[in-house]
């Protein structure tokens, strides 16, 4: 298990981990993703798509998506599979694994059950401002 | 690959700039300054100043890239999205059609 610190804030309230995604020419480019237990599959913004070698454009493979109690609002996606690895600020760093994903137009990467959280022990303690998350990867 | 000129937005697993965790760090404790100045946009930071910004990543790449002095050594700043934050950002999936 390999544990990688979270940034924890307030005002407003968010954890924070950092991860790279693989990209078409198999370097990498760092994220910064919002711990969301809330989310089944991690989302990242569309931009990102066309880095990692998928085209925006296929849209055969979008679907729409209800966001649960939020008013009935909904948003299209497109399902990937990416590679990217985790890591922190104290060097921490976890090997390179394959994590389902929704691309989307969102401002902000949600890191969600499938292929992390699921996988992973979660601690935050917002009073001292620590956390992690312990990941088998 | 996002390399202009001296800018590196990639890098190879297991390199880990000095600059980088403490640059995110920056960005998300000065983001209500940063969307007063901004408004909404993507900015790229480097060493705690703002290289960059722009409507799209790629714009403030741009932007960064025409404000980096000439005799700039390379860099490796990081990018980020600067945005009004709402108060739900839980996605739960309910796929309702396709198109």
């Amino acid at each position: 298990m390999t544990r990688i610190n979270l940034r924890l804030y307030v005002n407003p309230g968010e954890a924070e981990v950092t991860f790279s995604l693989q990209m078409q020419d198999q370097t990498y480019e760092r994220v910064t993703g919002t711990v969301d237990t809330g989310a089944e599959v991690s989302l990242l913004p569309n931009y990102l798509l066309d880095k990692i070698g998928i085209s925006s454009g296929e849209q055969h493979d979008m679907f729409i998506i209800d966001q649960a109690g939020i008013a009935n609002q909904s948003f299209s996606a497109t399902p990937a599979s990416v590679n990217l690895f985790l890591e922190d600020s104290h060097g921490n760093r976890t090997g390179v694994f394959e994590v389902p994903v929704w691309f989307a137009d969102t401002e902000i990467a949600l890191i969600g059950f499938a292929g992390i959280l699921d996988r992973s022990i979660l601690h935050i303690d917002m009073p001292q401002r620590i956390g992690w998350l312990e990941i088998d990867a | 690959m996002m390399t202009t000129s001296h800018i590196h937005m990639t890098h190879k697993y297991g390199e880990t700039p000095a600059n980088v965790f403490s640059d995110f760090d920056w960005i998300r404790l000065h983001e209500h300054e940063l969307l007063e100045q901004y408004g909404e946009c993507s900015v790229i930071v480097y060493q705690e100043h703002v290289l960059g910004v722009g409507g799209t990543y790629e714009d403030a790449l741009e932007n960064a890239e025409h404000n980096l002095p000439l005799d700039t050594e390379d860099i490796t700043p990081v990018h980020r999205r600067i945005f009004h934050r709402q108060p739900f950002l839980r996605v739960h999936p309910k796929t309702t059609e396709s198109s």
